[in-house]
């Protein structure tokens, strides 16, 4: 990996919208080039994220399947 | 309001209101988290191991899926002979639309509630492209007499009923639809909000029947201006809408 991550959320179990809130938050928290990495379930996390991701002019570099339905979103701060 | 009652446009600034609060309500948490520090307990070493429980495997779903779609041929079967047969076709919608909505993703709670959290279009793109949809086929369905029109009371409890709902389903997480494909999916809090809604309607209902509530008449558009008339009308107001939505998205509204 070459991208170290600078935080990590874990927010499984959290419903709509909650998980692009609680990562909004946290980006606005983080300097220009520092790395979030965000791990989330449910369709909330499936499509909800990325189009707040991208919506919000920050940069998903990728997106890994952890297991069955739960994924990890790395998102570099614009 | 893909019948063309004014019901269903009165019901929808009610929506919009009900989501917006309902986003107020979960910023004001957020705020509240963010102060006390307890959003403190998502916060992971970066390397961290994450997943702790054995993982399902895969191969699960498709079985389970399988198994589900045998069961619903079996009934179909029973429908079928014991002359049921609507009803069984009715069954094979559902399954298909549970299927489209789950694939889509289609939440009529998210195109509401994305106006103001993230600003993205994409769900309330598709839900005007539904009600467009819906609008030219009602309308064909009852120009050819194939169907009644539908029209429901119109008055304040209307704006009422849509700012209650509009609010309770962004806190609860899912409209009606979306609830339903979400249990499927295996949201647990989704299970609570349908017991929740089931125990609504059915309160709901027992009160409608003792109380004699003066809901007025229903207004179809149609009526008062014409099939050409409520159709532009209905068309106008969801080119306004997605205008709205392609405004609010080209902002590019930060996450707040």
């Amino acid at each position: 990996m070459t991208n170290k991550a600078t935080a990590v959320l874990d927010l499984r179990g959290e419903a709509c919208p909650y998980p692009a809130l609680y990562a909004g938050a946290r980006l606005k928290r983080m300097a220009p080039g520092e790395i979030l990495e965000v791990v989330a379930d449910g369709l909330c996390a499936v499509e909800g994220l990325p189009d707040a991701i991208s919506q919000s002019g920050h940069k998903l570099l990728k997106v890994e399947t952890l297991a069955n339905g739960i994924y990890r979103y790395t998102i570099e701060v614009a | 309001m893909s019948g063309l009652s004014l019901s269903g446009f009165v019901i929808f600034f009610g929506l919009a209101g009900g989501a917006a609060t309902g986003v107020f309500l979960a910023r004001w948490r957020l705020r509240r988290e963010i102060r006390s520090g307890a959003v403190g307990m998502y916060e992971r070493k970066p390397g961290e191991a994450i997943i702790e429980a054995k993982a399902r495997p895969r191969w699960r779903q498709p079985v389970i899926a399988l198994v589900v779609a045998l069961v619903a041929l079996a009934v179909l079967e029973i429908f079928v002979t014991q002359g049921e047969t609507n009803l069984g076709i009715f069954m094979l919608f559902g399954l298909v639309f549970g299927f489209i909505l789950q694939r889509s993703g289609f939440c009529m709670t998210a195109s509401f509630r994305d106006w103001f959290t993230t600003g993205g279009g994409r769900l309330a793109r598709g839900v005007i492209v539904a009600i467009a949809v819906a609008m030219l086929g009602f309308s064909i369905l009852v120009a050819t007499g194939l169907k009644q029109p539908f029209v429901l009371p119109v008055g304040w409890h209307t704006l009422v009923g849509g700012y209650l709902f509009g609010l309770g389903m962004v806190i609860a997480g899912g409209c009606a639809t979306g609830t339903l494909f979400r249990i499927g999916e295996g949201s647990v809090q989704l299970m609570f909000a349908l017991l929740g809604a089931i125990l609504g309607a059915s309160l709901f209902s027992v009160l409608l029947k003792t109380v004699e509530f003066k809901m007025g008449s229903g207004i179809w558009l149609v009526d008062s201006l014409g099939w050409q008339g409520a159709l532009w009308v209905g068309f106008a107001f969801l080119g306004v809408w997605l205008l709205i939505v392609q405004w609010n998205e080209m902002r590019g509204k930060k996450l707040r």
